[in-house]
């Protein structure tokens, strides 16, 4: 599993404005590539009952590994194959998307809310709250995610909720380091004293002050963030612990083409390209982000 | 960013500084993991290399599991008892065609109803010299029912069955007394192997279970956990069971096990040559082992049966339509020939046609929508039901199978899977409807797997199931010792079973072996036994 | 000082364990399984008393917090228990025999990244946005987006299946083991003078190695590469090469050290996570290591194997970060511990 590098990077940010985001970005062909690529998944995720021709669920036992299209004994009906059981791949595939697409937003969102609100609390206040969480951090950084989340997933079985639980579980650390950093340099910052000065309520200098100037940090760290979870749900499917098997999902499928790596390659090779896809896309968009919104963050 | 060094204009460290730093640094940073690797790692475990005579000589056979211990007491797992089953002998044991054939007893005769008095074979050692005797086995009786005081319970007690202890009567002679008539001790004694009690006093169960010793046609050379489990031929071996020719010091060098779990790789081992047997070859790989030049497919039925069973208490299966409905839900045609290839035989109730008792008479299953639809339209469902079928992680390319068969009759089917013991115990709790599970009947009579699954108080009765007659016939069955009227109770059973209908389909996979062309006298065995005494390799 | 920084650093190891150690517990106690049950697998004429002998032969029947008790004080000293799926063989007894599989697995991995990342790395810097630099910085990104279970299985088809290149499974060919000293296969061939073994354990290695060595290998190259185009616009630098130094001097000595400060906190948060990506990789190529063994361990509800190879994990991740924090240390004066 992949971890985005930003500890030492993130000393500052620019508070960048929309139109000027906008054309940082349009510079970046190759960010400007991968948000196209993201578009398609996020429509195909969107479409996808109109998009594949077979319900994905459909077994088919007079077509069982069938290969792709362009190998001998393919056909244009199944355009990537069939796996073991005869259900079309590609359908499969795009419908993969959805659940890929929906735990990674969810679970984000998750770990931005408690990153953030605990990074605003512990930057600004201090003390032993800060001391208390950084201790947290500590303990649970410390902790193997692939452990806790088999031994969540096993106490509590199959269940949606529990995965979420799991993939959120360490994913809130990244957003807490960025924003308490943040808010520590920004604690000293002038339009804070000023802020101060004029009588302001702690709230609203976190809330208006502060956090307007975080947002472009958590908007990139949640897009590298997306990139792992994806990952990460992937490699719990796989290990037969993520999504329940009548839910396509891509790790599920990889796992599922284990059995027949010898001869039928393509039930386990091609849903993980998709995997790779969406990824890449996702890390090269967030990069793109990154340098668009403070050069120095980037590497 | 970083202090600049233009001042010095040199790297900032010298030589010597740097030496200092990677010394502190090694001694906190290194050492640590450094000393742990060496805590955990082979000290004080050196093992020398294999001789090279003894590699060429053996027969790399692969597993499809690894193996968690080696003492044959404790342990639940058939590809331990498959390579233990080398390293040490049982009194009794089966030979291909799994007929019970004395081994390291001579004969036995039953005194009454509850005693058994064995006579030993003469002049059998142990791989240390010692020689076997009358308390070795009082010694493992013991063992495995808990009489000795301090050791660890057994798992495999229930295995052996109501026995209540062994009297020693001369150093020849064993007395195993049963609690209650119990026709079939010497069919159970197969799976119990015979440990020597000296050995085991010296080195204790946690020495033992690493390097265990028996009077088997092999002893044991190296177990590198997850790596290889290596044995070597036995010189002094007795000869093994008279019935099962040749008799004699083992022809093989030695036999090396490799445990690989994943199907591809055994095929691929097979297929390079670098093992000559592996066992365990998937229904859709065993056209390619067919194909092989210089190995052959070899087949046996298997003694497990896979069915899917119906929580009788619950709706809906409370009801018994609902469930005579489910028996012809699934169309066996299609997963047997589509699925499975052909490799296994649905069968109409829980045993398999090579156990003792089984009924012909039972009609072979077959699916019938609309006949399904009528019974369950009469049950009260005329729309069909939504289940869910709960399965374990292995079994789940059948049970998606047998769901998707299942929605032509009304019966719409959502696949659930689980971890293999998390679902064992939901269903000993009796907690899931409609369930696909399976269990293994190595010892080929019914009383290994009916009654723990059927009898209203049975330990794995997933069913609910509780039918007072059933229950009746199965002590009977249990206490006579006539094998006529044991095989009459169990026919009765299958019956009302087949009308109860707490099960509704059930299969019998083939075991598949890829066996190389150079490895003489074995085959596939029902019970997934690799013994190797009796093989021999072709140059 | 240095004993100050290092004791304190030290101390602070124990209430993270403890603190791994009991969220550990509490899971694995949450899970519904009874590793009795385990145990007894498909057992037959099993009665409820034989099921009541295992669990209190185990100290299963004992409350939550007696039972963590019992494992705090037992680790103390030492003494990690007994395993239920591994059928009451002692807990010490089987983490000694499987890690140092993972142990030669991480260890090859961590220099195989270093050795694809560092010159990588110092290379791309020289001419940024050149040829080099391009694929460089491609390779990394794709790297970090690889899902490593995926590249695993696709290294096996492709490189054991297909080209029959390369191992896809077990430590080293059958029969060529050498002498067990560390336990480690290729050190060991190395030590006893046995290349035909030295290069069978290398083979064997590779495959999943390699898997395991790609993220750190991608995040290592471009973190140093970003650092040595830094430290290459600095003064010293051009005041050397003024100074009429030769070109290799001026990076290898100058820029390189001091470009790899920056770099050694990449090395460590990556190589502890090369200990959880272990737990794929071993689980993908069915390598038998401590990864594997923790996951097969969690399915079989085993507590205390769990524990013990947890506490493992979370032990050499700290010690890790300590040896990286003392190295940065040493290397950077402006970081020292005052």
């Amino acid at each position: 599993m992949t971890q985005t590098l930003l500890d030492d990077q993130l000393i500052g940010t620019t508070a960048a404005t929309a139109p000027g985001l906008l054309r940082l970005l349009a510079r970046n062909r190759a960010a400007l590539v991968a948000a196209a690529v993201i578009a398609a998944f996020l429509l195909m995720a969107a479409v996808a009952p109109m998009l594949a021709s077979h319900d994905p669920n459909q077994q088919r036992s007079e077509s069982i590994r069938v290969p792709p299209v362009w190998q001998a004994g393919g056909s244009p009906r199944f355009p990537l194959g069939t796996d073991a059981l005869g259900r079309d791949l590609l359908s499969r595939i795009v419908y993969g998307a959805r659940v890929s697409i929906t735990l990674g937003v969810i679970v984000v969102l998750l770990t931005m809310i408690v990153g953030t609100g605990l990074g605003l609390l512990a930057g600004y206040f201090g003390g032993w709250f800060d001391a208390f969480v950084s201790r947290i951090v500590d303990v649970l950084l410390a902790f193997p995610f692939l452990i806790f989340a088999l031994a969540i997933m096993a106490a509590t079985g199959p269940s949606l909720t529990a995965l979420v639980l799991a993939l959120a579980f360490k994913g809130w650390v990244d957003f807490y380091r960025v924003v308490r950093g943040d808010v520590l340099a920004a604690r000293g910052a002038a339009y804070v004293t000023a802020a101060r000065g004029l009588g302001a309520s702690t709230a609203h200098i976190i809330f208006r002050e502060i956090l307007p100037n975080v947002v472009p940090p958590i908007i990139v760290v949640a897009t590298l963030r997306m990139a792992t979870i994806i990952i990460a749900e992937a490699s719990l499917s796989f290990l037969g612990i993520g999504v329940p098997p009548s839910i396509p999902a891509w790790g599920t499928m990889v796992s599922d083409g284990r059995a027949d790596i010898a001869t039928a390659w393509w039930i386990a090779t091609l849903p993980g390209l998709a995997i790779l896809l969406l990824v890449l896309s996702v890390n090269l968009f967030g990069e793109g982000l990154r340098d668009a919104l403070d050069p120095r963050m980037s590497l | 960013m970083r202090a600049s060094r233009s001042d010095k204009g040199e790297g900032a460290f010298t030589r010597r500084q740097l030496l200092l730093a990677g010394l502190r640094l090694g001694a906190v940073a290194g050492v640590a993991p450094g000393a742990l690797s060496l805590l955990l790692a082979g000290c004080g475990r050196r093992q020398a290399p294999l001789r090279r005579d003894l590699v060429q000589g053996s027969i790399p056979i692969a597993l499809d599991a690894d193996v968690e211990t080696l003492d044959p007491a404790m342990h639940r797992s058939r590809t331990v008892e498959a390579v233990v089953r080398n390293v040490c002998d049982g009194l009794v044991t089966r030979d291909a065609q799994m007929e019970y054939v004395p081994e390291l007893a001579v004969s036995w005769k039953t005194e009454g109803d509850t005693r058994w008095v064995f006579r030993l074979r003469e002049g059998v050692r142990f791989h240390d010299g010692s020689p076997f005797t009358a308390a070795d086995v009082k010694f493992t009786i013991d063992r495995i029912i808990g009489a000795i005081a301090g050791l660890r319970p057994s798992p495999r007690k229930d295995l052996l069955g109501p026995v209540s202890g062994a009297e020693v009567i001369d150093d020849h002679t064993v007395a195993i007394v049963t609690d209650g008539p119990y026709p079939i001790l010497h069919k159970k004694l197969v799976f119990q192997e015979i440990c020597p009690k000296a050995y085991f006093e010296r080195v204790g169960p946690d020495e033992f279970a690493r390097k265990p010793i028996g009077a088997g046609p092999f002893r044991l050379v190296e177990w590198a956990p997850g790596e290889r489990i290596v044995l070597e031929r036995f010189d002094q071996y007795y000869g093994g069971s008279p019935d099962i020719p040749p008799v004699g010091v083992p022809a093989l060098a030695g036999v090396i096990f490799m445990p690989l779990e994943e199907a591809a790789t055994r095929l691929a081992s097979l297929e390079a040559g670098d093992v000559a047997l592996a066992v365990s070859i998937p229904a859709d790989q065993a056209e390619v082992v067919e194909n092989l030049s210089g190995a052959r497919l070899s087949v046996a039925q298997g003694t497990r049966t896979h069915f899917v069973g119906m929580n009788c208490r619950r709706p809906p299966f409370s009801t018994r339509g609902v469930r005579r409905a489910m028996q012809f839900a699934v169309d066996p045609g299609t997963i047997v020939e589509h699925y499975l290839l052909g490799r296994a035989r649905a069968l109409p109730g829980m045993l398999v046609p090579m156990a003792f008792g089984w009924d012909s008479s039972l009609p072979e299953p077959r699916q019938d929508a609309r006949r399904a639809r009528a019974l369950l339209k009469e049950a009260g469902y005329p729309d069909g039901i939504d289940v869910v079928l709960d399965c374990e992680n292995s079994d789940k390319r059948i049970g998606e199978a047998i769901a998707g068969s299942m929605r032509a009759t009304g019966v719409r089917v959502q696949v659930r899977v689980w971890k293999k013991d998390n679902l064992l115990n939901q269903l000993r709790r009796q907690e899931r409807e409609l369930f696909l599970t399976s269990w293994g009947n190595s010892s080929l009579d019914p009383s290994g797997i009916l009654p723990v699954l059927f009898r209203s108080d049975g330990y794995s009765n997933f069913f609910g199931y509780q039918n007072p007659q059933v229950d009746r016939l199965l002590d009977q069955a249990d206490r006579a010792m006539d094998p006529e009227a044991r095989r009459r109770s169990y026919v009765e059973v299958q019956q009302l079973l087949h009308e109860d209908a707490p099960t509704c389909f059930h299969l019998a996979l083939e075991e598949l072996y890829g066996i190389s062309n150079r490895v003489r006298d074995f085959e596939a065995r029902p019970d997934g036994m690799l013994p190797m005494h009796d093989v021999s390799l072709r140059a | 000082m240095w004993s100050r920084f290092i004791s304190r650093r030290v101390l602070q190891l124990i209430p993270v364990l403890l603190g791994v150690s009991f969220i550990v517990f509490l899971t694995m106690h949450l899970t519904p399984g009874d590793p009795v049950e385990h145990m007894l697998g498909q057992a037959g004429r099993v009665s409820q008393q034989q099921v009541d002998e295992l669990r209190s032969y185990y100290g299963l029947d004992r409350s939550f917090a007696v039972q963590y008790w019992v494992f705090l004080s037992h680790a103390a000293s030492g003494d990690f228990g007994i395993s239920y799926s591994h059928q009451g063989r002692p807990v010490a007894s089987i983490i000694r025999e499987r890690s140092p599989a993972t142990i030669e697995l991480t260890l090859f991995a961590f220099l195989l990244a270093l050795v694809l990342a560092i010159p990588a790395g110092v290379i791309a810097s020289l001419r940024p946005q050149g040829a080099f630099d391009r694929i460089a910085t491609v390779s990394a990104l794709i790297g970090i987006s690889l899902p490593g279970f995926w590249l695993g299985i696709v290294l096996m088809i492709l490189f054991g299946l297909r080209l029959h290149w390369l191992p896809i499974s077990g430590r080293i060919a059958l029969g060529m083991a050498p002498e067990t000293i560390t336990g480690l296969a290729a050190v060991d061939a190395l030590l006893t003078g046995n290349a035909p073994a030295f290069w069978s354990a290398l083979r064997h290695l590779t495959l999943p190695g390699l898997v395991l060595a790609a993220p750190m290998a991608a995040m290592v190259m471009r973190m140093l590469r970003s650092s040595m185009i830094g430290v290459l616009e600095q003064d010293y630098v051009q005041f050397a090469r003024a100074k009429g130094l030769p070109e290799t001097m001026v990076v290898g000595k100058h820029a390189l050290r001091n470009a790899l400060i920056p770099t050694i906190n990449i090395v460590a948060l990556q190589t502890g996570l090369l200990l959880s990506g272990n737990m794929i990789i071993e689980t993908v190529f069915r390598y038998p290591g401590l990864g594997k063994l923790a996951v097969d361990a969690i399915g079989a509800a085993d507590y205390p194997l769990v524990q013990a190879v947890v506490l493992i994990y979370a032990g050499s991740y700290v010690l890790l970060n300590l040896g990286a924090d003392i190295l940065h240390a040493v290397l950077d004066p402006t970081v020292r511990p005052t």
